[in-house]
């Protein structure tokens, strides 16, 4: 593609390869969650990491905290026989710097009760800052925004 | 899996970050691979829901096994059995519910996501391969060359004709891939509904009407 005097779409966006990582990194992400791999799943952020969302008056900080939390909240879906799956697509991913990348993205949950039916169950947007860390991508910060709220 | 050398850095700016992938954590496909599986399930997917089933017979083996694990109860007369072996029973079960899909007027898209993949390689696996002797895709040894072990979700929105469309579904799906004449296929593929009862998992012994 050639440059024009255009301002780019994107400022830097990652390669190939980093991207294909990023994608599956999510995917495993998503899947951790779904089973409800609480500590696991909170192994995807730095020790130092921060989970903020919309409809959350404060942050949550450091991995302890956020896999405590998210163990207390698979733990309370379990007991209401429900299972989650999120969805994440439409990962727009752009380096920060040479270790670092920040997302931009999509996360769909599904729902289904036990015998029942799926549907929709939250429409959200995402914006991480991706860190390498130990040869692999660990989220050090995360946006979560419910659509609507 | 083997590091990829990475693209080469975008524009020529002495300032800019160097954007060379870094080596991927284990389990972790490098781009090509990645791409072609999702190309695979892409290209499977449609042809199901666009019931051409001839076409995607070929996406399993020969001695594919489907296995279902969903709700009890939903119990059909003519229902395929929850687990399928063969590509013939695996299609006849399909063709059931294609044909019950047209009859009420429906459409049913499969879309899949959250896919991740591995080298197959454990010992269940070097089963099923064992299993697969003469097909060409042996390296000897019950191991398979190049077999991949997938897990991915799928979820089905149904549209009945003049409606409006609804999430008819969310499963979990779970795939051993090989590679035969140059395509990837099914060799064994266990379709998990996320609303069969808990502790379902390894026990598919249910039957379900409506998947095709």
């Amino acid at each position: 593609m050639t440059q024009t005097e255009a301002a780019p779409v994107t400022a830097a966006p990652v390669d190939a390869e980093t991207y294909a990582q990023i994608v599956q990194f999510y995917s495993h992400h998503m899947q951790l969650l779904d089973n409800a791999e609480a500590e696991e799943w909170a192994d995807g952020f730095t020790e130092d990491g921060v989970f903020a969302q919309n409809v959350k008056p404060e942050p949550t900080r450091g991995r302890d905290t956020i896999a405590a939390s998210m163990r207390r909240g698979v733990d309370r879906l379990k007991g209401r026989d429900v299972v989650r799956r999120h969805w994440l697509s439409m990962v727009v991913a752009d380096r920060v710097d040479a270790d670092s990348v920040r997302t931009k993205y999509y996360a769909v949950v599904f729902e289904t009760p036990a015998g029942g039916k799926a549907s929709v169950y939250l429409s959200t947007t995402g914006e991480d800052t991706l860190v390498r860390e130990d040869g692999r991508w660990r989220i050090r910060h995360r946006l979560i925004n419910h659509d609507g709220a | 899996m083997a590091p990829e050398g990475g693209g080469p850095a975008a524009g020529s700016g002495g300032t800019a970050p160097p954007v060379t992938a870094p080596s991927p954590a284990p389990g972790t496909a490098p781009a090509a691979l990645y791409a072609e599986v999702e190309r695979f399930y892409a290209r499977q997917a449609q042809l199901l829901g666009e019931g051409r089933l001839d076409q995607w017979a070929l996406t399993f083996t020969e001695d594919a096994v489907f296995e279902q694990e969903a709700q009890a109860g939903r119990v059909w007369t003519g229902n395929a059995p929850s687990a399928r072996r063969g590509r013939a029973a695996i299609v006849a079960a399909a063709r059931g519910a294609v044909a019950a899909r047209r009859e009420a007027a429906a459409v049913r898209r499969y879309l899949i996501g959250m896919l991740t993949l591995s080298p197959a390689t454990d010992a269940a696996t070097d089963a099923a391969m064992d299993a697969a002797a003469g097909t060409g895709t042996e390296t000897g040894a019950g191991t398979c060359a190049g077999a991949l072990r997938t897990r991915y979700r799928a979820v089905l929105l149904q549209t009945p004709e003049g409606g409006a469309p609804e999430v008819y579904l969310s499963t979990t799906g779970r795939d051993v891939l090989v590679r035969q004449d140059g395509d990837w296929r099914v060799r064994h593929r266990i379709n998990s509904h996320d609303n069969a009862p808990a502790g379902s998992a390894g026990a598919p012994t249910r039957k379900d009407p409506d998947h095709g």
